[in-house]
């Protein structure tokens, strides 16, 4: 249970409230203990987590678990989750796993010269507040960092980059930290969602993009009703469908009036445009209640009007049909059908007390989730980290990038903080999954770029450190271990095709044709040809070989890791790592 | 049927694109350089979304008049913060004469703004149709909006999906579409071949997602592979070329094999093609002075290559969006006005494309420019405007009847125009607009995409069935 408190924004603090359990949602069931194993909490880890860097006993000991109780234990919105995220033991002076975890901190950490700062020198900058790449960066690295909880930051990012999204292009990497930090402050504090929304709402970053600082009464209101609106559609999912006149002439033209008065002050930042602090003044404030919702809002101040107005929201009925299902859309499944929206909807419906967080949870367990329903298209900043969380066993890999975060950056043009659609969300899995650009991208990141995972000089892989039984496993093996590691479907997908393929990388380093028919090697190996006796011996045969990880020779050993790397970009490059089934 | 060609007809249908000539196209803004002729002898729709809500009002101007009752200068009164200036009579006059370029149908007297002086010629040559009062979507939500629009479907919701307009045309007239946007729009999502009338189905096999025409294919390994980007390269080509045939249909994956197909597929034969294409210094000075933008120079240049590679991409319809910060809700005057100069400037993105055509591709050629929703009727305090619902859609091409399709400046209006949130009324259903180009595309279209078209609200005495020559 977390009791801290939260110094809310606007001068208001929240007491912080004890974690909510799981406990049955209406429209929610939970997964039997039978059909709750490795696979489906590697699922949920994938999902939730980008993957996260949970160790396979681990993950076994969650499977061992009743569903209920291995959610609790897996995600949660403590800045620290070690069993998610165990420390890299070989970084002596970091220590992570007591270091605050607020995007704040971690810049301050990364662009220092603290001696637990494993950051190189000539990266550091690209960390700091007052580098326009400073909150990118930072979120990039805190969400694959050894010793944090990268289901946080999964939910952080669909807060800041989806959900209230606001852009880099118009708002400050101070302004964009702040924002994030008192987000998922409200989160870790388990306020009530309609409170973490208000406090999302109360941002610099927000109120810069919507220009809501400008908004003044004077006996009328000089406003701009941008945010007025989105407050209503992007925070809660409400149209105003039922009575559209009341909504546009009512409820958006007094919201508008609501959020007046706001100013920014600096804490740190240089120039006042990149102020990140919001000030709720009574200087061309709206002087009287203003009606919304048909209720009286009659808070002293913005602040005041809009977390009263939040709490009206979150009971609205197009709040309550909408908002479950575009959080599920958002993180969970590209796909939901109506029926499985009936059932969120009766699962927001059944919490009295929204929580964001027992809402994930019994979702996360339920069979609506582990459903072959369901499908997740991936998008490249879930892949990107979620990769490169699979395959880093060290922060360091990070903080050398050996990963190349300006694929995903310059290559990809895909930037955390810079929505591809402004304040309606960044890229999302369809958009990826549609976009033959994107998937070129990838391609040739396993193509032309498989250096990075073969032989990178800023960090000698030796996967010894990731596989089961410190890599004394034989291709057959490790094929297995690996596909299941980054694709994470029971190796439904994974054929005679797929298993051939990976088998040539890891037994030979080359690929299948010249080692399964050294004569034709530009001619594909067919499914036929492996289903055929000869193919299924072949696949034996290469399937026991040993790979020589354990090898006593550095060379041997240096050859096998390279295998692997290369086994890992033809995995990686393959279509079921851009997209999840639910079972 | 067909969707993407073999390999072979690429190959025979790109040879016989270069031996094709043509007449050279005479005018004053002609690019020498412009190739004599695409070969196109079939109607080519280009859909360039401008999302985020422009407001054409402030492209589109009543004339500023000097009785204080008339339309103009209340219209104008109501809209000298979004215009920058003082509330006199003078400001109003001064801006309107300066800024803007007076035109008029006969009927209709408006002003385009004067830095869109390529809008302001063709129409002044009678190839623009500024169509008013188009009903998109009631809900002022960006996104639902866009989805509408893109859907081609009023009654879209805030949690339902379905296939495009785009893609629906594509299927009736045979053709792909080809997506030049960063990820493919909705527009362009075809409908499920087995259940044609079900707007929700989703089948992607018609578009050809190609966000950057001279980045498109993929690598490929040496022909003595001697490391491990060449043995993934050929791995990943063989691997994906077997997968594929045993990926049902109905696979969620089943997209991602097809993205490498298309890729592999297309990717020689596009360079190819492109190699063969004309020099366009036009187009390039568009990248390379930076005056327009990287992302409306390569607008014009996919476009352009679109358009060049009709054939070999065995493709009429194009989708396209300018990202640009449409959504003006304040400083609407430093904002929108830089858009729409880079646009539809003399210098601008479009005038550079046309230069560059050909006469075939400028005579084929209908472009359908808009965005999802108008604004509100009255500026804000923000010295921008907000969310509203009917808006103007431009339809501009050689084909196109030029004029002003429903009423510009409704008189209705006026008794609005200081009621909170009063907008432009949306009186005339996309059906109506979007089923006549489908209409133009592939005679008989429109009624197949739009099955609703005739029950879609139309301003009296409006037809669009004349909006093509």
């Amino acid at each position: 249970m977390t009791w801290a408190l939260l110094v809310g924004l606007g001068g208001v603090a929240h007491a912080a409230q004890p974690a909510p359990d799981v406990g049955d949602l209406p429209g929610l069931t939970t997964v039997s203990d039978a059909a709750w194993n490795q696979l489906a909490v590697r699922k949920v880890l994938h999902t939730f987590a980008f993957g996260g860097q949970a160790s396979d006993a681990q993950i076994a000991r969650w499977a061992d678990m009743p569903p209920r109780t291995a959610i609790r234990q897996m995600l949660s919105f403590d800045e620290h989750n070690l069993r998610l995220s165990p420390p890299d033991r070989t970084l002596s002076r970091e220590h992570m796993e007591t270091r605050p975890q607020s995007l704040r901190a971690l810049s301050t950490l990364w662009s220092s010269t603290d001696t637990g700062n494993y950051v190189p020198t000539a990266r550091r900058t690209g960390y700091s507040r007052a580098d326009w790449m400073g909150g990118i960066e930072t979120w990039t690295t805190a969400a694959r960092v050894r010793g944090g909880n990268p289901f946080r930051h999964r939910v952080g990012f669909w807060e800041t980059n989806f959900h209230l999204a606001t852009s880099h292009n118009k708002t400050s990497t101070w302004q964009i930290i702040r924002a994030y930090d008192d987000t998922l402050a409200a989160l870790a504090a388990n306020r009530p969602y309609e409170d973490v929304i208000a406090t999302a709402s109360l941002t610099g970053a927000v109120t810069t993009q919507y220009g809501t600082q400008y908004n003044r009464y004077y006996d009328q209101c000089y406003c701009n009703e941008d945010f007025a609106r989105e407050f209503h559609q992007l925070g809660f999912g409400i149209l105003g469908s039922a009575e559209p006149d009341y909504h546009e002439r009512v409820s958006i033209k007094n919201t508008a009036a609501a959020l007046s008065g706001i100013y920014l002050t600096s804490t740190e930042t240089p120039n006042e445009w990149e102020a990140e602090k919001v000030n709720c003044g009574l200087d061309g404030h709206v002087p009287t209640a203003v009606e919304v919702q048909h209720t009286l809002l009659d808070g002293g101040n913005a602040c005041g009007k809009i977390r009263q107005l939040a709490r009206v929201s979150i009971k609205h009925p197009e709040s309550v049909n909408n908002l479950p299902v575009m959080i599920v859309q958002g993180i969970a499944d590209d796909e939901v059908s109506p029926t499985e929206a009936a059932a969120l909807r009766r699962a927001w419906r059944g919490m009295p007390k929204k929580n964001l967080l027992r809402f994930l949870r019994a979702y996360a367990v339920s069979t609506l989730f582990h459903s072959r329903a369901r499908v997740k298209y991936i998008t490249s900043i879930e892949r990107f980290i979620t990769i490169s969380n699979l395959i880093a066993d060290s922060n360091r890999e990070h903080y050398a990038d050996v990963y190349e975060s300006w694929r995903l950056y310059w290559d990809e043009e895909m930037l955390p903080f810079r929505p591809l659609h402004e304040v309606f969300g960044h890229q999302t899995g369809p958009e990826a999954a549609g976009s033959a650009q994107i998937f070129r991208k990838h391609y040739a990141a396993s193509t032309e770029g498989v250096w990075r995972y073969v032989e990178h000089n800023a960090y000698p892989k030796d996967w010894r450190r990731m596989l089961p039984d410190k890599g004394r496993l034989t291709v057959r093996q490790t094929a297995e271990w690996l596909w299941e590691h980054f694709i994470v479907d029971g190796q439904r997908n994974f054929g005679p095709l797929e298993r051939a393929h990976v088998y040539a990388l890891l037994s030979a380093g080359r690929d299948l044709a010249p080692v399964y028919q050294p004569r034709s090697p530009n001619t594909p190996v067919t499914r036929a040809q492996l289903d055929s006796e000869a193919g299924k011996r072949w696949l034996a045969a290469t399937g026991k070989r040993k790979l020589g990880l354990e090898s006593a020779a550095e060379a041997v050993r240096r050859d096998a890791n390279q295998r692997i790397g290369a086994a890992v970009a033809f995995i990686i490059a393959t279509p079921f790592m851009l997209a999840q089934e639910g079972r | 049927m067909s969707t993407l060609l073999s390999r072979r007809d690429f190959l025979r249908a790109g040879l016989a694109a270069a031996a094709c000539t043509g007449l050279g196209l005479p005018g004053p803004v002609r690019d020498a350089h412009a190739a004599d002729s695409f070969g196109l002898t079939q109607p080519f729709f280009a859909n360039l979304m401008l999302n985020g809500g422009p407001d054409m009002r402030h492209l589109l101007m009543p004339p500023m008049s000097s009785q204080s009752a008339s339309y103009g200068q209340r219209f104008w009164r109501a809209r000298v913060r979004s215009q920058g200036i003082d509330d006199t009579l003078s400001a109003m006059d001064t801006r309107g004469q300066q800024d803007y370029l007076p035109v008029s149908d006969g009927t209709t007297h408006f002003g385009i703004l004067a830095r869109c002086g390529w809008l302001y010629d063709m129409w002044e040559a009678g190839k623009v149709a500024f169509v008013c009062g188009v009903l998109v979507d009631s809900s002022r939500d960006h996104e639902l909006a866009q989805r509408s629009m893109n859907m081609g479907s009023r009654s879209s919701s805030k949690v339902s999906y379905g296939n495009g307009w785009g893609g629906r045309l594509a299927e009736v007239a045979d053709c792909n579409v080809l997506a030049l946007t960063n990820s493919p729009r909705r527009f362009s999502f075809g409908p499920d071949p087995a259940d044609l009338a079900n707007p929700d189905k989703v089948d992607m096999r018609r578009v050809i997602p190609m966000s950057d025409t001279r980045e498109f294919g993929l690598p490929e390994a040496d022909a003595d592979p001697d490391w491990f980007h060449d043995y993934l390269m050929r791995g990943l080509r063989h691997y994906y070329g077997e997968r594929r045939k045993t990926i049902p249909k109905a696979s969620v994956y089943r997209q991602l094999f097809d993205n490498e197909r298309k890729l592999r597929e297309l990717g020689g034969v596009v360079d190819a093609r492109l190699a063969q294409a004309p020099a366009t210094p036009g187009l390039d000075a568009l990248f390379n002075d930076g005056s327009v933008g990287y992302e409306l120079a390569l607008v014009a240049r996919n476009l352009y290559d679109a358009l060049f590679m009709h054939d070999v991409l065995d493709t009429r319809i194009a989708s396209l969006e300018y990202g640009a910060n449409w959504d003006t809700h304040d400083a609407q005057r430093a904002e929108i006005e830089p858009n729409l100069a880079n646009l539809f400037g003399r210098d601008g993105a479009l005038a550079a494309l046309y230069a560059a055509l050909p006469t075939d591709a400028r005579a084929q050629l209908t472009l359908l420019i808009g965005g999802e929703f108008g604004r509100q009727l009255a500026d804000n305090g923000g010295r921008g405007t907000d969310h509203g619902e009917g808006t103007v859609m431009i339809v501009i091409g050689e084909q196109v009847r030029g004029g002003v399709y429903g009423t510009m400046f409704p008189e209705e209006e006026l008794d609005r125009l200081h009621e909170p949130g009063a907008d432009i009324h949306g009186v005339n259903g996309i059906e109506h607009l979007f089923g006549a180009i489908c209409d133009w595309v592939q005679p008989g279209a429109g009624n197949v995409v739009f099955p609703r078209r005739a029950s879609a609200p139309l301003e009296a005495g409006v037809d669009l069935g004349g909006i093509f020559a």
